[in-house]
């Protein structure tokens, strides 16, 4: 069954989806974005419950596998030692993200002239600025001005507090003389657009009941529906259909009772994450696009980059702030930039966190072999509680060929469309650089009076920066998108979400992913006229 | 890939079963008087746990711990239960239990369910609330900790 045709249809209402589903509203098109999850209701989140630490392993976990919703769909990772982390809702991983929410660097857009690695961007922070800005207004950044490892930025609301992790972990980075920083945080720290501040719940990776983490759910899609976006929940998209010249004819996909439909469009833009997008576009084939759409380089699902995590943690003498607060806090862009005398090219970002949960000190203690079963197990549990903090390290992560996102042959979602598998290895340079993460974190958790260091490397779970499997480039042979998201072989066809990334940087993605959808919305709306050109 | 919205129904372990699941939780997590906390043993605990167990992990559980029971038998002649707590706990160490995976399966769920019983919290100094929609305090701190910091030239890489 085919319906209306529509100006523009959106696939993914996570964090590019729905910015640029509210960049465009006002346009006036005809705008439709598919998703293939529902809304999530706050008062169904884990930290509603006593039990929120228990519930994080559940159905609102990180790990799609073991999730297990029917809004999700499997992904094999047997072949990488870092499994992909997401959420599949209006919102998208933001649901669960931690809002640790950090700007790129105007040296991230140029790896190549400046250290002679991986690609140059076809675009650079001055471009992105501006997007940098709006964006940072509807999502609500808090954060503090004048942090020396960035241009200056404006500061929307103060930042969170420092607490009791924060200053203790500050004092050993002064110790130091290295860096630190309060976390830009997409975390509400006064009422802010409707929603509520931050009452420091913790847990924000389990969805925050208090609405103060800027989830796009609640920031951006209010605003892009009351401005006449349609948002179609539960709507799985199975392949984008072309036509002989080249351009989308729209999507067929499975509505909410499982019938297959075909949506005609204008435009089709994808937003699905840098793992559900190059799935989608390999599940496109059609004569003319044999091994997926908009694959005439080669290149989709190919140059995954994940950011390889170090996790540091110190155990120290007195009380920190344990479950209470965001688990973001301060961040230290010490060993951000290159020095080649450290072994490895670029850097890395240690992100600080507060602390953890009851159940989490337990499970780390005895994991670690601080917490024993039997008889000495209260006192060694209370040498723990509320007195674990440390960090992890974002490392930047380069893109490579053989680090992939193709089709399993098996793997099927519930509507049996082919499901995604993962090759993936670290490389040489992020062994290196995770290794110096490592020692460096041990010396300024020792400086701040930790006396125990426990790590883990790469962490497991820590899939959850997905980046560069449909890249961003002026050469239609050496990448999927141009310089502002138009696939090169389909015209009428955009990417707006972590697929687009060149490099990865040694952030988060997620600002620089909204900012970039925000500035695809913008190029489109200047060249209205002569869009497919 | 498991479905984590399976539960087990509480009557699916037998009643011996049951006997030696407490003694085990009370040798894993034991009461204590001095601190006034249950064990891991604790009824209203374990009828917690059980709930918890998923249907794929009640073999494993149910193996397991016939399994105790077999290895307490050979080492003592007694029943598991009979023992003292001190007893159990040689038994459970000097078998190397711990790195069993049963255990480590009904060990994580135990985990989760005794660190959020009300008495363990008011142990620990918490309120036996969830999070929301009270939410707890987080100090300001001194925010005169990044004069340093301030004074500091900018550390981002010029663009030639
Ligand atoms: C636990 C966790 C913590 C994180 N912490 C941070 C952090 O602190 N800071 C940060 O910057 N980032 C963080 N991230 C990453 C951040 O969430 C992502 O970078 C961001 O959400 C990516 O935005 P996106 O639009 O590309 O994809 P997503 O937000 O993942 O949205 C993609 C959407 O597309 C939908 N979709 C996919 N395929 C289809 C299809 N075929 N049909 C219909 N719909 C489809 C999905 O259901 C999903 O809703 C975290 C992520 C996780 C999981």
């Amino acid at each position: 069954m085919s319906e209306d045709i529509v100006d523009v249809l959106i696939v993914g209402a996570g964090a590019s989806g729905a910015a640029v589903a509210w960049s465009l509203a006002d346009t006036k098109m005809r705008i439709v974005c598919l998703e293939q999850g529902g809304w999530t209701n706050p008062s169904d989140y884990p930290s509603t419950g006593v039990d929120w630490e228990n519930r994080h392993w559940g159905s609102f976990g990180i790990d799609p596998n073991q999730r297990g919703r029917e809004t999700d769909y499997p992904i094999n990772g047997s072949n990488s030692p870092i499994a992909v982390a997401n959420f599949n809702a209006v919102g998208g991983s933001t649901i669960l993200y931690a809002g640790h929410f950090p700007r790129f660097h105007p040296s991230d857009f140029r790896v190549k002239s400046l250290d002679g690695v991986a690609d140059d961007w076809p675009i650079d922070y001055e471009i992105l600025e501006p997007y940098y800005d709006e964006n940072d207004r509807m999502m609500g950044v808090s954060g503090l001005e004048g942090d020396p490892a960035y241009p200056p930025k404006p500061q929307i609301m103060p930042p969170l507090p420092l607490g009791k992790s924060g200053q203790t972990l500050a004092k050993g980075f002064n110790s130091l003389g290295w860096h630190w920083w309060p976390s830009d945080t997409a975390i509400a720290t006064e009422d802010y657009d409707g929603r509520g501040k931050c009452i420091n719940l913790g847990g924000c990776y389990t969805g925050c009941a208090q609405g103060a983490k800027a989830s796009s759910d609640i920031t951006y899609w209010p605003h892009a529906i009351r401005a006449g976006v349609e948002l179609r929940t539960h709507c799985r998209v199975r392949e984008v259909t072309v036509d002989d010249n080249d351009f989308a004819t729209g999507v067929t996909y499975f509505d909410e009772n499982g019938v297959e439909r075909h949506q005609r469009a204008e435009v089709v833009i994808l937003a699905c994450n840098g793992v559900g997008t190059p799935r989608l576009l390999l599940n496109s084939t059609s004569p003319r696009f044999p091994n997926g759409l908009a694959n005439r380089s080669g290149l989709v699902g190919k140059n995954l980059m994940f950011h390889p995590y170090a996790l540091i943690v110190g155990v120290f003498p007195d009380e920190l702030d344990g479950y209470k607060g965001p688990g973001v806090c301060i961040w230290s862009q010490e060993f951000y930039e290159t020095d080649e005398s450290r072994g490895y090219l670029r850097g890395f970002t240690f992100e600080c966190t507060r602390g953890r949960g009851v159940v989490g000190t337990a499970l780390t203690g005895l994991g670690y072999g601080h917490i024993p079963w039997g008889s000495g197990h209260h006192a060694a549990y209370r040498k723990l509680h509320n007195r674990i903090a440390g960090m992890s390290a974002i490392c930047e992560d380069f893109p490579e060929e053989h680090n992939t996102v193709t089709l399993d042959p098996d793997l099927k979602d519930s509507n049996g469309i082919p499901c995604p598998k993962i090759d993936y290895t670290v490389s040489e340079n992020s062994e290196k650089m995770l290794q110096f993460a490592i020692e460096r974190a041990t010396e300024v958790l020792k400086a701040s009076g930790a006396t125990d260091i426990l790590t883990e490397c790469p962490i497991a779970h820590g899939g959850w920066h997905l980046m560069g499997t449909a890249r961003m480039g002026t050469d239609p042979e050496r990448s999927v998108v141009n310089e502002w998201g138009r696939c090169h072989d389909v015209k009428n066809m955009f990417v707006v979400d972590g697929s687009t990334f060149v490099t990865s940087a040694g952030v988060n993605p997620t600002r620089t992913i909204q900012a970039l959808a925000l500035y695809v919305a913008d190029s489109m709306k200047k060249r209205l006229t002569n869009l497919f050109d | 890939m498991t479905n984590s919205q399976e539960l087990i129904a509480t009557e699916s372990l037998s009643d011996s079963h049951c006997l030696v699941l407490n003694s085990l939780l009370d040798t894993m997590i034991p009461p204590d008087s001095t601190l006034s906390i249950p064990g891991a043993g604790d009824p209203a605990i374990v009828e917690r746990i059980v709930k918890s167990i998923r249907v794929g992990a009640l073999q494993q559980v149910s193996e397991g711990l016939n399994e105790v029971e077999a290895l307490t038998h050979e080492s003592s002649g007694l029943r598991f239960v009979e023992c003292d707590q001190a007893e159990r706990e040689e038994c459970f160490h000097s078998y190397g239990l711990a790195q069993r995976s049963f255990i480590r399966t009904l060990g994580s769920i135990a985990i989760h369910c005794y660190y959020t019983d009300p008495r363990v919290m008011e142990s620990l100094e918490m309120e036996p609330r969830p999070p929301f929609p009270q939410g707890f305090e987080l100090e300001q701190g001194d925010w005169s900790l990044l004069d340093p910091v301030r004074e500091r030239p900018k550390i981002y890489r010029n663009i030639p």
